[in-house]
């Protein structure tokens, strides 16, 4: 007879659990019960409601039939009530029967805004690390009945909750099953964070790319469920994974829908040079100062090399050097509390900043090319996509000082190379530029009316194209 | 979830394995071999493209899209193809290599004088090798993005609007020139590179689109030769673009901004783009010929030493002058390979035609 098969007892259930002081047992000696749960994982109103009053309630005769309610469910195997008390369940044990209520409700952070995606208008409610609170953050905006949640799990020993959710009808049911299939082949003991999971499951683990958008706003869930995408929610992480992804997504907010087109537009060209300016702004310094000194105008000249002048490094080394200082202090002020972070921002800014120039390491026209593109780092509305630029950064920087403007071809070259050949769940990472889909542009490169935007994005491979059919 | 090749991708692939460095120099060789109006020489090769890529729709058409190793396996017995294969790979390759060359050379011309030539060379090779390995699928996505990171160059020629003058253009058409015939042929070393949708055929979709596709490539190189020719006819005369090495560097090195000059440097670092994706067509094409004689060779492994032999062949052409001797030639062979090898393939798929309807009887 397996384990499963068994059948169970208190005891076999209390020594599974053994040296685990924050089980609690509960005898109830006038009903012959007793009652195995974690008080923490569980709601204690709920116990009150739905045990304790019940059960002050009855004789110890009549107990056998408030047993029959539907809350309390009967089991027999083992696994699934060692399982039910870890996932907050409570269990009952009652002459040789054995019963499971779900109370689960530990305490878990409020809805509050997010850090790293904060809006200026908009709703500014963001996802916390409980699933039913963001599972109850995307139904409120999404009433409709087509909003399906297949419920998984990941995690040989953590067992963590994942949700998979997507929009009947709208969703191509291939990246569903696609999606649910890459989860449950997953084997590790446990994963942490969505964030987490996302490397498990995508499709080049050896790209410094995000291949999965992961968000911590419902109304962009919310969006690219309608968009056709699937999303999944992993419990205890308050970000949320959607996909298939496209590069240029990264690039938009949903504060360009909350605005008029042409200002959303604007923004998000923005955010392209700003990529531009991160990705290639000290790169062409270092081409520069380094190997084309006859493409600066004349009188440009004369205050670059005044500036350049007292500096005994090559454009290379001091641009490595101020642009490591500038992630230096970047970590720093991330990992710092707010209030001594503000401190990192004056002793970076003024102290190694003006330093470094009076002393001679760097030249004013180096400081103003990293702080620009720092800056420009920071447009970017995806906190992991910026990171993955910044590195990127560093490898046409050192191009750029090897072979000038070709090494910065050659390091555009390659890049573009390794985005032609990624994929988010098999469709292609750098859609709608290949496959080249220019109705697409509308809603990545601009941000078009809303009478324009008609189709969902072809990357979501669709059958039901039509987003809304509104005429001007 | 099986990726296609588009339509839309072809067009932009064939528009970067035509354009290149050749470029540069066609407004010299319409002025020398053409004379005066020149640029209507531009038009004409274009159409003689055109036409070749109707032969290769026929080839396509005829062989319901199987690949031109088939169609040739079919009829000729395979000792005798297998030299053929091996001739044709030497040749593709070579011309991949020398192209990529060819640019490494001229860049060095403008911004390198003391760099060694061979680790530029190498550096490239290692960029198509890159390229090549990913698959035809990969190398056409990422050819339509550089596609895009070179395509607003055309916008420049705005910058010209003010010094373009009619007066330099005169009513005479082609006077002044000489071996018109042989300059027609040197110049269409230019549009040439559309023959690689031979190898491509079997990987595309079935759609009939795709041959249109090709033309649309053609008239994309087309119109864009045109404009940088027919711009530089007005804004230089016949006798200075007679004495000019590239007239499209010199011409370009003549847009200022407020806060960088000497443009040609900057721009002719993203023809670097176009020669990738030309000389990883060209490797790629060679792959698939050397693929039929190993079929059961690793591909990436074929492809690194296809790579590498064509790099020890880059050393030869030591200076610029013998390397575009080199290509010269070279170009000379593939104009005619771009006619003869459809007409051939279409001749074998017409006897094969004819002998399946016999066995059919």
């Amino acid at each position: 007879m397996t384990a499963n098969h068994k059948p169970v007892t208190l005891e076999y259930v209390l020594h599974e659990f053994e040296q685990c002081v924050d089980l609690i047992h509960r005898n109830f000696p006038m009903l012959s019960a007793d009652m195995v749960y974690f008080d923490h994982l569980i709601d204690k109103d709920a116990m009150e409601r739905e045990v304790l009053q019940p059960f002050a309630n009855v004789q110890a005769d009549e107990l056998d039939h408030l047993l029959k309610d539907t809350r309390f469910k009967p089991s027999s195997s083992s696994k699934e009530i060692i399982e039910g008390i870890l996932k907050g369940d409570a269990a009952i044990f009652h002459e040789s029967s054995v019963y499971l209520v779900s109370l689960y409700g530990p305490s878990s952070r409020p809805i509050e805004q997010s850090e790293t995606e904060a809006v200026i208008i908009g709703p500014h409610d963001a996802f916390t690390e409980s699933a039913f609170t963001n599972l109850s953050l995307i139904r409120r905006k999404l009433k409709s009945s087509h909003l399906k949640v297949i419920q998984l799990s990941v995690g040989e020993v953590a067992k963590s909750d994942v949700f998979v959710l997507y929009i009947d009808g709208i969703v191509n049911m291939e990246f569903v099953n696609e999606m649910i299939k890459r989860i449950r082949d997953i084997e590790v003991d446990i994963i942490t964070d969505s964030n987490m999971l996302v490397q498990h499951i995508d499709d080049y683990p050896n790209t410094i790319f995000p291949l999965f958008l992961t968000t911590e706003r419902p109304d962009l869930i919310v969006s690219k469920l309608s968009g056709g995408r699937v999303a999944v929610i992993m419990d205890e992480s308050p970000s949320v994974i959607s996909g298939p992804t496209s590069l240029f997504e990264f690039f938009t907010s949903p504060d360009d829908y909350y605005q008029r087109w042409i200002i959303g537009t604007a923004t998000r060209i923005l955010r392209y040079i700003a990529f531009i300016i991160t990705i290639t702004f000290t790169a062409v310094y270092v081409a520069i100062t380094t190997y084309h000194y006859e493409m600066i105008p004349e009188n440009l000249l004369y205050t670059l090399i005044e500036s350049r002048s007292r500096v005994p490094f090559p454009p290379v080394f001091e641009a490595l050097l101020m642009e490591v200082t500038i992630e230096l202090l970047r970590e720093a002020g991330a990992r710092l509390p707010s209030k001594i972070g503000q401190t990192i921002g004056i002793v970076g800014g003024i102290v190694i900043g003006q330093a470094a120039v009076q002393a001679g390491l760097t030249s004013n026209i180096l400081i103003i090319a990293v702080a620009l593109s720092a800056i420009a780092s920071f447009v970017i509305p995806s906190y992991v996509m910026s990171a993955s630029i910044r590195f990127a950064r560093f490898f046409l920087i050192i191009l750029a000082g090897i072979w000038g403007n070709f090494g910065l071809m050659i390091g555009i070259s390659i890049l573009v190379i390794h985005l032609s050949k990624l994929t988010s769940l098999g469709s292609s990472y750098i859609s709608p530029i290949a496959p080249l889909n220019f109705q697409d542009w509308k809603d990545s490169f601009i941000r078009g009316p809303f009478w324009m935007l008609k189709d969902r994005p072809a990357q979501s491979r669709t059958h039901n194209k039509v987003r809304n059919k509104m005429k001007r | 979830m099986k990726e296609r090749l588009y339509s839309t991708h072809i067009a932009l692939l064939v528009f970067m394995i035509q354009t290149g460095v050749a470029a540069l120099s066609l407004s010299r060789k319409a002025a020398v071999y053409f004379g005066t109006n020149g640029w209507l020489s531009i038009l004409i090769l274009g159409c003689v493209a055109a036409i070749n890529i109707v032969l290769i729709s026929v080839v396509n058409r005829l062989g319901n899209g199987m690949s031109v190793f088939e169609i040739m396996e079919k009829s000729i017995p395979r000792f005798i193809v297998i030299p053929i294969y091996l001739l044709l790979a030497a040749y593709l390759a070579a011309i991949g290599c020398l192209v990529g060359k060819q640019y490494i050379h001229i860049f060095q011309l403008i911004a390198f004088p003391t760099a060694s030539p061979l680790m530029l060379q190498g550096c490239f090779d290692v960029l198509v090798l890159f390229l090549v390995i990913k698959g035809i699928y990969n190398i056409s996505k990422a050819a339509t993005v550089f596609s895009f990171l070179i395509l607003w160059m055309v916008f420049l020629l705005f910058a010209f609007s003010n010094d373009f003058e009619f007066e330099r253009m005169t009513p005479f058409v082609f006077k002044g020139g000489r071996d018109m015939l042989e300059g027609a042929v040197d110049m269409f070393a230019a549009f040439v590179g559309y023959e690689l949708i031979l190898f491509v055929m079997p990987y595309a979709d079935r759609s009939k689109k795709w041959m249109r596709s090709v033309q649309i490539g053609n008239l994309m190189t087309t119109l864009t030769y045109f404009s940088f020719v027919f711009i530089s006819f007005g804004f230089f005369s016949l006798g200075q673009l007679k004495i000019m090495i590239y007239p499209l560097l010199d011409m370009l090195a003549y847009i200022q901004l407020p806060f960088v000059e000497r443009l040609e440097n900057i721009l002719f670092s993203f023809l670097l783009f176009t020669v990738v994706v030309t000389s990883t067509m060209y490797t790629w094409s060679a792959g698939e010929a050397v693929h039929h004689v190993f079929p059961k060779a690793n591909r990436n492994i074929m492809a690194l030493f296809i790579v590498f032999i064509t790099f020890l062949l880059s050393i030869l052409p030591d200076t610029l002058y013998k390397l575009e001797l080199w290509l010269k030639i070279l170009s000379y062979g593939e104009a005619a390979f771009s006619f003869a090898f459809p007409i051939f393939l279409i001749l074998l798929l017409l006897i094969q035609g004819r002998m399946g309807v016999k066995n059919r009887v």
